[in-house]
Formats: structure tokens, C-alpha cells, sequence
């Protein structure tokens, strides 16, 4: 929850209703609100005086504002203290479940700009200990070898997402703006893919601590960073997932365009009432993943995709298939193949996938081209489902009739709200005609 | 065991009406609740806050049942709206009476078009106002409101987003531009939000309420909401049985199973005459106590 002034009234207002003035049942109070008190609970204290270093020792994955990493503290090159804080609170999130981890990304990465340490149990535990190190796990990717206060360096080092491109990844990260760097610090994505042990099964007590030879940080390559804006991808998303349906409130300016006609003399038309039109999501959407060769590179932004749906849609109204265009779509992850479906009339189709548009040096059996997607691409469009292509390239790149047979939006950063609405309303019929 | 139902014996059995529980008589939903420490804190920091609460739990938890309770121990007016995929933003203020206003201009009676007659107030605006609540409990009508928003997540997203500014300032611009709000003299409401998190809510609306997490029920937990919703038809031998059954994976491992499931399975078997030394309440249980899991896959 937000540390807003909003809110930071709201506890005050709210202690003084019901009369809390000790600092402990005032720290409890905050802590239903949302709100976290750094020094509330005299169990912070410790941290507190840790923190008298300056904000940045006790986050240690905040930034600093010329835009380094923050200083870290003796224990940040510790494997074994590493690998406790592998099972604290960025990865316990939940790989199973992206809706909540993103949730959950998000408290954590507020509740760690709120300042000092102390704010979470964790922190006030490991504080004492770790005078420099503060509450908030580390996080590999600031790894600091040569720091004077680290005298055992790790033998090998994470892969930093900072520096080091992400493999596997998107090409758009290349083309596309970086992220905001307190993002890229405060979420070390590619540890999201650490599979954590369960400590309680028993096995510690039988085989003994073994931290000493865990890996220090994850094999698991990194994941990219989302191709759209995350403060705006929600919106984007649903501007191209919903469809307009007729509402329930009356469009007044229509309603008084009809009366000024009547009394104009005009045709007269039989006493109807006009209702708005409203965006709505009720209509579902059939969510198409290209798994042809050409969107090998880009799977993350795919299933990155179809987290974001599953995230916005109803549970009933998301529909995920594997497509190849060559192929059909297969519902058992490409054991088998079923011919290329049409949805009901007016449900969106979303489609991941570039079309054809890379071209291998050496392209396989399953490699397609635009030239062999615009038959299906028209049949949707005649069965009244408004098709939308997300690809990692520029509209501009394709064939006119590519363009004029589906709304093509690129998995960009620069994409805005408003391109997509414009992606998605318009008759692609049009979008290759000089205006 | 004793058949309510029974197609062998149904011709000749005389009719016996009366052992058919009234479902809405035998239910204690709505003047049953077990208030926990935190449940109770989160009540009172949103009605010192003026913040709605947004109670999020699994189905079955106990989110819609509170806020009629509360409303009921607190003795405030209570309104109720269950969102739907089709609920539209301006439901919960009102909704236009534009048949009655198009029947009145072809017969030449229309009124002021900003008429309350073509307006009917929403829950929320009947929790402000409650001069237009012409349905209400005339001794309540001085006292404070709680609103029941249910299964937000059903709705579109600009639903919970067109809440924002009312939910935020408990006042909102009437359909005859005049500004609704508390009158002097009757407190804000309390306005309870239920959402079973089948979609995500944005960071805005997320951040103007107090959140609740309902977590799912221990034992304890469960034993006691059976006592209190039972009465005097407690079998505590059954109860803990059960409770067992629900707690050690037969039952608990599947994810709908919850108190409502549980205290169903408690009816079931009273009302059929089962106790815990009769072995067939393990198959009433299986019955109402297990709810088939949706397929959370969207792969289709």
C-alpha cells in the first residue's frame, strides 16, 4: 500500500479515532493499513542505528541518484548468506502464480523505498548481524568483487542484468528504451527463475547445512524486462482486448442530435432510445502464440503476454492456443494439431507473433512468411473477430497488405494507450493508404 | 439415515412438507459471524479512515457475510449490489429510468428531465442519502450505511476505476448535477468491497482501500464458526470429524473447499439424521464438501 500523504493522513486520522497513542498498537494499526513505520517496533532499532549510515547502506538494491548501484555491505558477497536470502520475500512470491508475483513485486519494491531497515521481519532479524547490510536481500546483480569490505570474493559472479545482455531474450531491449533503473534494481527478474527448496522437509536435518556448496546465485538465464511500459501495460492491453458493446446509459447527445432532426422536419424516425457505447471485455479473447521459428527469440515477450492477459481477463473469457501457421493450433503444447480456428463473431483475436517477418539464414520446416499468414489473417476478418498482431517489429516494416489485413502493435516502449486504441479501432483496411 | 427425498417410497410416504428446511430460515449467515482479531481491526481502522475495505479470500471464506454482520451488530442501513460482467460504472450511484421517460414524452407528460422519477438510486447513493431510500427501516434512517460491493473482479475494469473519486470523497455529481453526499448528522458509510482476485484490481483502487486477507480456516476456526451457525444442533463428534476430514488433505487439498462447504456438510447430516458413528457422513461429505476445481488453465 502507498506511503502517500493520503494514507499517512488516513492512519493519523484513524489513531486519533480510536484514541491509539502507544507506539506499538500505533504500529500495529499501520500495519493494517499498508503503512510500515520504520520505527515503530523497538525490534528496528538495531537496523535503525545501521542506518545511520545513510539511507542507500541499509537498500542496498536502491540506486544510487548518479545511477550506480548503492554501496553494499560486507555480507553482500557472502554465498552462504545469499543463498538464505534466496528463499526471503522476491522469491517467495510465487513462480506459479504471475498475478500475485507481480503483486507482490510491487509491495516489496515499496515497502524497500520506504527507507531505512526494519520495516520487515526479515530485515530486523538479519540486521544485527549484517550491520551494512540491511533488511532487503542484496540481490546478485550488484555483485562487488573488488569491494575493500568483501575479502572473500565469490569465485564466479551472477550474470548482472545491468551489463550484460540478456540471453535468450528479446531484441527489443536493444532497440527499446532501458527501464527505469530503480526498476531494473528493485526487481532482479532473472532470480524470479530460482527454484527454492523447501527448508522444513526434513532433509537439513539429515544431510546438515548445506548452504556452503550451493551455487551463489541462479543458472536460470535472465528474463527480459517487459516490452511495454508496466505502469501503462495494463491499459494497453485492454485497449486492444475489449470490444464495444451498446450500454445501458442513455447517449444523450444522440438522443438530442434525434430530437433536433424530428423537429427539424426529417425523416421521422420510429421512438427509439440511444444508449452509449462501452468498452467492455465481455466478449473474451482468443490469445493465438505463434510458436514458429521466426518468434523463437521473442518467447518471453510471449508468455510474458499471456500472463498479462490472464491477469485482466476473466478466468472464463482467456483462450490460449499454440499456433503455426503452417500447422494449425494445438491445445497439448504441440503434440497434436487442429486446424486453424475462427472464433465466435466479434470476439478479438490476439496475435503473438511477427508474421513471418524474420528471415533465417537457414529457415526450417516450420519457417512461414507474411505472404502465407494473410489467408487466415482474412478469414478472422470476415468472420467479424477484430484482429491485432503484437510483433516485435514496426508496422512500417511490413507489406501493405499485411497492414491492411490486420492491426499490427509492436512490443515497444514507446507504445502508448493511445496507439494502441488507434491500433485497434481502426479498419486495417485503411492502415496502407496514404491519407 | 432419514431420505428427504425418496423415489421408492415417494407414493406412498404422506406428504411431509415441514421437514424440508426452509433454505433462507436455516441459514444464520447473515446473523452468524466469528470476528477474529484482525477482521475486527480491519472494520475499525476503515470506518475511522473513511476508506472502503476490500476483503479478498478464497470463495466460501466468509468476505460477503461480514458486511451484513457488521451492519447488523453496528445497527446501520445495509445495501447490497452483486457485480456481474455486466454491471456498467454508474450502477452502484444510479440507473436511468429511459423507457419511463421515453413513455412519458410520446404521451406528453415528460417531465424535468433531471426528475428523480426517471432516476432510481444506486447503493451507494441510497448509503449517502437516505431520504431516497423509500424502502428503508424508517428507525435506521438516521444512522450510518454500510454498502456491500460483491465479486468486484467480475466487473469490467473500469468499474472498480469509475469508483475512484465517489469512494474516495464519499460524494459524487447527481444525474440532476446537484452533488450527493452525507447529509449532516449521518455518519459515511462503510463501504465493503469483496473480491475473489479472479482478475487483477489496478494500483489506484488498490490503494484507496484498507485490504483484508481472509486466509483460509484452521480447525479451530472451523469448530468454532460450527458452533455459533449450528446452535443448538451442534454434534461436536461430527464437527471435529469433519473438521479433520477438511484439514488433512482429503478435502483441504482441493481448492474450493471452504467454511461454507464445510458448515453445508454439517446441515446435510443433520438434517439427514447422520452423527459421527454412522459411517455414511464421509459420503455426504465427498458430496457437499468437495466442489469440483475450476481448470485455472487457460490453454484450451
Amino acid at each position: 500500500m502507498s506511503t502517500g500523504p493520503a494514507h499517512l493522513g488516513d492512519l493519523l486520522r484513524s489513531a486519533r479515532v480510536l484514541g491509539v497513542s502507544d507506539p506499538d498498537e500505533l504500529a500495529t494499526l499501520a500495519a493494517a493499513m499498508g503503512l510500515t513505520l520504520s520505527s515503530a517496533s523497538p525490534s528496528a532499532r538495531p537496523s535503525d542505528a545501521s542506518s545511520d549510515r545513510g539511507p542507500r547502506a541499509t537498500d542496498p538494491a536502491r540506486p544510487s541518484p548518479d545511477g550506480g548501484a548503492a554501496p553494499e555491505g560486507p555480507d553482500a558477497t557472502d554465498p552462504a548468506r545469499r543463498s538464505r536470502d534466496g528463499g526471503t520475500a522476491s522469491e517467495d512470491s510465487g513462480a506459479a502464480d504471475p498475478a500475485r508475483r507481480s503483486r507482490d513485486d510491487g509491495t516489496a519494491a515499496r515497502t524497500s523505498r520506504t527507507g531505512p531497515a526494519g520495516t520487515d521481519a526479515s530485515s530486523a532479524h538479519t540486521a544485527p548481524s549484517a550491520p551494512g547490510g540491511g533488511g532487503t536481500s542484496t540481490g546478485p546483480n550488484h555483485p562487488s568483487p573488488g569491494t575493500p569490505g568483501s575479502p572473500e570474493s565469490p569465485p564466479e559472479q551472477p550474470p548482472d542484468p545491468d551489463t550484460t545482455p540478456p540471453t535468450g531474450g528479446s531484441l527489443l531491449l536493444i532497440r527499446a528504451a532501458r527501464p527505469a533503473p530503480d526498476l531494473e534494481a528493485g526487481h532482479p527478474l532473472w532470480r524470479e527463475n530460482v527454484a527454492t527448496d523447501p527448508r522444513d522437509d526434513g532433509a537439513e536435518a539429515l544431510l546438515g547445512h548445506a548452504e556452503a556448496f550451493d551455487v551463489p546465485w541462479a543458472t536460470a538465464p535472465p528474463r527480459p524486462a517487459p516490452p511495454w511500459n508496466p505502469q501503462t501495460e495494463r491499459a494497453i492491453f485492454l485497449a486492444l482486448a475489449a470490444t464495444c458493446r451498446t450500454g445501458r446509459a442513455v447517449d444523450h447527445l444522440r438522443l438530442v442530435d434525434m430530437a433536433v432532426r424530428s423537429l427539424a422536419g426529417g425523416r421521422g424516425a420510429r421512438p427509439r432510445v440511444p444508449y452509449r457505447q462501452r468498452s467492455t471485455t465481455r466478449a473474451g479473447v482468443l490469445l493465438l502464440i505463434d510458436r514458429g521459428e521466426s518468434m523463437r527469440p521473442f518467447r518471453h515477450d510471449q508468455e510474458w503476454a499471456a500472463r498479462l492477459a490472464a491477469r485482466i481477463l476473466p478466468p472464463g473469457g482467456l483462450r490460449v492456443l499454440d499456433l503455426r501457421i503452417a500447422q494449425g493450433v494445438s491445445r497439448d503444447r504441440g503434440r497434436t494439431w487442429d486446424p486453424h480456428p475462427v472464433p465466435p463473431h466479434g470476439q478479438p483475436v490476439l496475435l503473438l507473433s511477427d508474421l513471418g517477418h524474420l528471415q533465417p539464414p537457414l529457415p526450417g520446416r516450420h519457417h512461414s512468411s507474411p505472404a502465407r499468414w494473410l489467408p487466415y489473417l482474412r478469414r478472422l476478418r470476415e468472420a467479424g473477430s477484430p484482429v491485432v498482431c503484437l510483433t516485435p517489429y514496426p508496422a512500417e516494416e511490413y507489406p501493405v497488405a499485411v497492414r491492411q489485413a490486420v492491426g499490427l502493435v509492436p512490443l515497444d516502449r514507446r507504445v502508448s494507450v493511445r496507439f494502441a486504441q488507434t491500433a485497434a479501432r481502426q479498419d486495417p483496411r485503411r492502415a496502407g493508404r496514404p491519407r | 439415515m432419514i431420505k428427504l427425498f425418496d423415489p421408492a417410497g415417494e407414493s406412498e410416504r404422506p406428504t411431509e412438507v415441514g421437514r424440508i428446511p426452509v433454505r433462507d430460515t436455516a441459514r444464520l449467515d447473515d446473523q452468524v459471524y466469528l470476528f477474529d482479531d484482525r477482521t475486527v481491526l480491519a472494520v475499525n481502522v476503515a470506518l475511522a479512515s473513511g476508506r472502503p475495505l476490500l476483503v479478498l479470500g478464497p470463495p466460501g471464506s466468509g468476505k460477503s457475510a461480514l458486511a451484513p454482520n457488521v451492519a447488523r451488530l453496528m445497527r446501520f442501513r445495509y445495501y447490497a449490489e452483486v457485480v456481474t460482467a455486466r454491471t456498467e460504472p454508474h450502477d452502484l450511484l444510479w440507473r436511468e429510468e429511459a423507457f419511463r421517460q421515453l413513455n412519458d414524452a410520446t404521451r406528453g407528460r415528460l417531465r424535468h428531465p433531471g426528475s428523480r422519477a426517471y432516476f432510481r438510486p444506486g447503493p451507494l447513493w441510497k448509503a449517502l442519502d437516505p431520504a431516497v431510500d423509500e424502502g428503508g427501516v424508517p428507525a435506521l434512517r438516521d444512522r450510518p450505511a454500510v454498502v456491500l460491493i460483491d465479486e468486484i473482479d467480475k466487473a469490467d475494469p473500469d468499474v472498480p476505476d469509475a469508483l475512484l473519486d465517489p469512494l474516495n470523497n464519499l460524494r459524487f455529481v447527481g444525474p440532476d448535477r446537484r452533488t450527493v453526499t452525507a447529509p449532516e448528522g449521518v455518519g459515511a458509510p462503510l463501504v465493503v468491497i469483496t473480491s475473489n482476485q479472479e482478475r487483477e484490481l489496478s494500483a489506484a483502487f488498490l490503494r484507496r482501500c484498507i485490504q483484508l486477507q481472509l486466509e483460509p480456516p484452521d480447525r479451530e476456526h472451523l469448530l468454532e464458526v460450527a458452533r455459533l451457525h449450528m446452535g443448538d444442533d451442534y454434534d461436536d463428534a461430527l464437527a471435529v470429524e469433519l473438521a479433520e476430514m477438511f484439514e488433512n488433505g482429503s478435502v483441504a487439498t482441493r481448492p474450493t473447499a471452504s467454511t461454507a462447504e464445510f458448515l453445508d456438510t454439517l446441515r446435510a447430516c443433520r438434517q439427514m439424521g447422520l452423527t459421527a458413528d454412522s459411517g455414511e457422513w464421509r459420503a455426504v461429505a465427498d458430496l457437499a464438501m468437495v466442489r469440483g476445481s475450476p481448470d485455472t488453465s487457460a490453454y484450451a
